[in-house]
């Protein structure tokens, strides 16, 4: 399907409480895809158009963290140093909250906290 | 503190001055933890040494993977962020169960888009479709598991770490299953002349 037949394929135009609105649209049988919402359906099509061959897994990417946060600390730019755990930081949450929080830790103690 | 370079902490973690250099690293992942779990807000002291002390049996486990790519007490950090914010996520969501989340949002569909008053009718029908195609591609192209692991990270929103306890598999593993996954749907999405910026505009405001 081109994408002018996807857009040709949409519903009717509707306002909120139609009918025809997308709710209706929904498929039962995919069970809870039926029930995204709109940030939810927005998180899903983002990470898959953000999707590389090339990624990193959870494991690479916490082999490397400590180095990202050193060259971060030190004013370089990590992400041309190793730009796919900067990529996997992006789209990782967890990977991305520990790595945060591990800054955190190394600056407080570098400043003497 | 005694000031210790990569390799005086090794030699010390496992020599005559070990008591002394568990102390200074026990101390040490106590201040990191402190300031690294701050924005969790609200855990006591008590806590907060109880996941110091698990970091660092953990540290000692792993010792012999030190490859001295960064400093010592990084490396030690970052295994005990990573100890203590995997318990923390643990206990956050020891009550919830994948199949009980999925319940939970059974006839609960609303999709706020509807709700929305920024979307207008036209956006509205551009994101009710997208969802129909999105949610045909899901079934043809992945498995359950892939669904399954899909749904309890975009629509319960868990951390994927807890997605693969539950599913009896480890982050690597589930991260790996859901990049096939994502892979599968972009490029079915590409076959549907789907692009990038046409579904994003379908969220513009």
């Amino acid at each position: 399907m081109t994408n002018q037949e996807w857009q040709s394929n949409r519903p009717h135009p509707s306002v909120p409480g139609e009918e025809t609105s997308p709710k209706i649209a929904a498929d039962q049988s995919t069970g809870s895809f039926a029930k995204l919402n709109r940030e939810q359906l927005k998180r899903l099509v983002e990470l898959v158009f953000f999707t590389d061959d090339d990624e990193l897994s959870c494991d690479e990417c916490y082999d490397k963290v400590d180095q990202f946060a050193e060259l971060k600390l030190i004013g370089k730019q990590p992400a041309e140093a190793l730009p796919l755990v900067q990529a996997h930081l992006d789209r990782c949450p967890p990977c991305r909250e520990e790595f945060e929080a591990l800054l955190e830790a190394l600056k407080a103690i570098a400043q003497g906290g | 503190m005694k000031v210790r370079s990569n390799a005086d902490w090794l030699a010390d973690l496992k020599g005559a001055d070990r008591d002394l250099a568990l102390e200074d690293l026990r101390a040490l992942l106590l201040r990191g933890l402190t300031y690294a779990l701050g924005r969790s807000g609200g855990l006591h002291e008590e806590t907060i040494e109880d996941l110091a002390q698990d970091a660092l049996l953990r540290i000692l486990d792993k010792l012999e993977t030190f490859r001295g790519e960064s400093q010592f007490t990084t490396w030690a950090q970052k295994i005990a962020i990573h100890t203590a914010l995997t318990e923390l996520r643990r206990r956050r969501w020891q009550d919830v169960s994948l199949n009980g989340m999925a319940d939970a949002y059974e006839g609960d569909f609303v999709p706020p888009s509807l709700a929305d008053e920024t979307a207008g009718p036209e956006q509205m029908a551009t994101q009710g479709s997208l969802l129909k195609t999105v949610q045909r591609l899901i079934q043809e192209e992945l498995t359950d598991r892939q669904r399954q692991a899909l749904t309890a990270i975009v629509v319960q929103g868990m951390p994927l770490p807890e997605v693969a306890r539950r599913m009896n598999t480890n982050a690597n593993a589930l991260y790996k299953l859901l990049h096939d996954a994502r892979k599968r749907l972009k490029q079915r999405m590409h076959q549907e002349g789907l692009t990038a910026q046409d579904v994003m505009a379908a969220f513009e405001t």
